[in-house]
């Protein structure tokens, strides 16, 4: 069983008075650890499926399961606190708060959850995650005074931050130049060995799907590729118990 | 400091503009708030210290009516005809004045007349202002005081020329600053010594008496009041007021004066039957020439018209009592209702603010047509930060929905925005009352005079003081806070529905 998968998920969205399905019975699975890369052009509905693992939004039909538990009829509380255990979010417009500098920003997660940890492990650690990302310089200063680069490693901290077991990245390297994008992708890839931590990426940057250890392309709301790095190009991987549905 | 507080003070910084309008208006609003409610306080402090140290003392006791009596008659329909003669009073006087705690107390009824000539038309037409002015110097708010008690009552009366009513003694004290006026009105010269002929207002006809001016006064304490108070010997009051025996005598009729008014027809009063046959004066006094001895032959016996309309010396509108400790007026109050009611004397106790009747009221009605104006000033403000606050937090959709994705519940976010709105009340309440101080320092240091009895009666005294009260700082401070909390109500439901999935779309 894989810690994230999706059973014959599909997606309709209204547009005014049409009704849109931007992802069309998809199912798939990933195993804990890997540095997947959700990969397809615009509109192919891998937003859409980042979204729905991240619990921001909901299958019209399907299945979401975390850790093989189902949650399309979690309340909305439960969803929350399963974000914010389970799950690390890293934005393609990086989404800092503003008014928190560095050092708060990667520190905000920790203040939301009810489970407390002491404040010498929780400044070590946070102090630990600067450093890893190489911030240790700018823990003071707000986003605004920070690169892109500068803001996506803040993220990528604030993403680690709470030990999730999936870290969503919803193209993290769009808003970056390529020298730090590739900086962004070594690190995670480094974070992901280290803490065996889960990286799902929605993305269309090559880089990633080349050194992503599984590869899932979409066109159309549908899987047209599913496969680890070391199988042939173009194979579909199947779901036991999942329907195959059209790309599964 | 809890993140909430901490990203709550950093957000009014950040959105400087907006917290700005926002702030503006709250601090505005504790602004008046705070001077409004100084000025009503100072007033109302004026008006109490004014009435108790001049006219009301600290209780006043009076008759019972189907309106509040104070000094002043009934407030009704009808007014001063109403007002109703304490029953009992020898009994009720002596168990009042010698309560604990009471310094003084002395019985007064009141009345209203017009001082005038004895050659005044008073067809006169007064249609033109300085006519009509005229006639208002001439208008006399009349107390009729026991002159052996009142003046231990109101030490602040000083007089400037002639001397006080004595006991027994007929005459009347005018207010020095109007001898002048009224001089003026009566085309004569007027000074102690002098009579003047008052005309009694009241309705149960037309009343003259003469009064000798015995002093004039002025008061040591000047304030808001009836400016045209004149004092006048008890019996004369009674008499211009209509407080005569035949005023409170049972008349017994006989039988066919009973019948007289049980008829159905009007004509038939007046037909020839009733009256027999009399002889007109013009029948009468044919071949002879009128003489004030004929008419009065024809009237007859006058003597038990003259015994009706003497003055009912036993009849007193109000009892005024003077305490040692002011505070203790609502106990010996209540007290004294309850004595009134056991012993069945139909009176009532009341304060100085019934005893200042509508002097007292227009402060009250200033105080309600405030706070509407409050109310109305609190909702406008509502609707605007409302306004200002849904925009901040449209323009703020993708930090809720990145905050909701990292975990933030709706409690979280609605800590957020009661604390961003709390912060913003309190800093610029604060900011507002600190106006409102320098506000009240200015107004006081300026002293602005009352150019009307009006605007007296408005400021309380002559000079317009502020008193800021700390009980009404924290009331408008919690007005204010309402006010945020309530402008933030909708907001956050506006925030509380955006949902995590935003994020993504920032």
């Amino acid at each position: 069983m894989g810690i994230v998968e999706l059973q014959n998920v599909r997606k309709v969205y209204p547009l005014g008075k049409v009704q849109v399905e931007a992802v069309k019975g998809v199912s798939f699975s990933i195993e804990k650890g890997d540095f997947i890369s959700i990969a397809g052009p615009s509109g192919s509905g891998k937003t859409t499926i980042l979204n729905m693992i991240g619990l921001v939004d909901q299958p019209t039909e399907g299945e979401v399961l975390l850790d093989g538990k189902p949650t399309s009829k979690l309340k909305d509380s439960e969803l929350t606190r399963l974000r914010h255990e389970t799950l690390g979010f890293i934005f393609q417009s990086f989404n800092l708060i503003p008014v928190l500098n560095v050092w708060e920003n990667v520190e905000f997660p920790l203040l939301l959850g009810k489970t407390r940890v002491g404040k010498g492990e929780k400044n070590e650690w946070i102090d630990h995650l600067i450093e890893e990302v190489g911030l240790s310089e700018w823990r003071k200063h707000k986003s605004n005074e920070l690169s892109g680069g500068q803001r996506q490693r803040v993220a990528i901290a604030r993403a680690l931050v709470t030990r999730p077991q999936i870290v969503l990245a919803d193209e993290p390297t769009a808003n970056l130049d390529s020298a730090t994008g590739e900086q962004i992708l070594e690190l995670m890839k480094k974070i992901n060995r280290e803490l065996e931590t889960t990286f799902i990426f929605s993305t269309h940057d090559a880089r990633i799907v080349d050194i992503a250890d599984h590869i899932i392309r979409l066109r159309d709301g549908l899987v047209i590729e599913n496969r680890r790095r070391d199988e042939p190009a173009g194979t579909i991987r199947t779901m036991v118990g999942a329907s195959a549905g059209a790309g599964a | 400091m809890p993140v909430t507080m901490r990203m709550a003070f950093r957000n009014l910084i950040e959105h400087r503009a907006k917290s700005l309008i926002v702030g503006t208006l709250l601090a505005l609003g504790m602004l008046i708030m705070v001077l409004g409610n100084a000025f009503l306080d100072a007033s109302k402090r004026g008006i109490q210290t004014s009435f108790t140290q001049n006219y009301t003392g600290d209780i006043i006791i009076t008759g019972v009516a189907d309106g509040p009596v104070s000094l002043f008659g009934v407030q009704s329909v009808g007014g001063m005809e109403q007002t109703p003669t304490l029953p009992d009073y020898e009994k009720l006087f002596a168990h009042a004045s010698t309560l604990p705690g009471v310094t003084a107390a002395a019985g007064m009824a009141s009345g209203f007349g017009i001082a005038t000539n004895e050659s005044t038309d008073m067809s006169t037409n007064h249609e033109d202002q300085d006519s009509q002015e005229s006639m208002m110097d001439a208008v006399m708010m009349l107390f009729g005081v026991d002159a052996a008690n009142y003046w231990k009552l109101f030490k602040t009366i000083e007089i400037v020329d002639g001397h006080f009513l004595e006991p027994g003694e007929s005459g009347v004290m005018i207010a020095a600053d109007r001898l002048e006026k009224l001089a003026k009105h009566l085309k004569r010269n007027l000074k102690v010594g002098d009579e003047v002929l008052i005309q009694g207002i009241n309705g149960s006809g037309i009343r003259l008496r003469s009064a000798k001016i015995v002093g004039t006064f002025k008061r040591v304490s000047e304030g808001a009041g009836p400016e045209q108070l004149t004092y006048i010997d008890i019996d004369t009051l009674r008499v211009l007021a209509g407080m005569t025996v035949g005023a409170s005598e049972n008349i017994k009729l006989d039988s066919t004066e009973t019948s007289m008014l049980g008829t159905g027809n009007v004509d038939d009063l007046f037909n020839t039957d009733s009256f027999g046959t009399i002889d007109t004066p013009a029948k009468a006094s044919a071949g002879k020439p009128l003489t004030e001895a004929g008419i009065s032959s024809l009237l007859g016996d006058t003597s038990a018209r003259e015994r009706l309309n003497t003055a009912d010396t036993g009849a007193w509108h109000s009892v005024l009592l003077r305490l040692e400790d002011p505070a203790t007026a609502p106990v010996l109050i209540k007290g004294l209702n309850a004595w009134f009611a056991q012993e069945g004397i139909t009176a009532v106790a009341g304060d100085w603010q019934k005893a200042a009747g509508p002097y007292a009221q227009s402060v009250d009605v200033l105080r309600i047509v405030f706070t509407v104006a409050i109310i109305i000033l609190a909702i406008v403000a509502i609707i605007i930060i409302m306004n200002t606050l849904v925009v901040s937090i449209i323009e703020r959709t993708g930090e809720i929905g990145t905050m909701r994705a990292l975990g933030a519940g709706r409690i979280f976010v609605r800590e957020l925005f009661a604390a961003e709105t709390i912060t913003l009340s309190v800093v610029f309440g604060i900011v507002g009352m600190g106006l409102a101080f320098v506000g009240s320092a200015i107004i006081n240091g300026i002293g602005f005079k009352a150019s009307n009895q009006f605007l007296e009666i408005l400021f309380g005294g002559k000079i317009l003081h502020t008193i800021i009260n700390p009980m009404a700082l924290v009331g408008s401070m919690v007005v204010i806070v309402l006010v945020g909390i309530l402008a933030s109500l909708y907001p956050v439901s506006v925030a509380l529905r955006i949902q995590p999935v935003r994020a993504m779309q920032s």
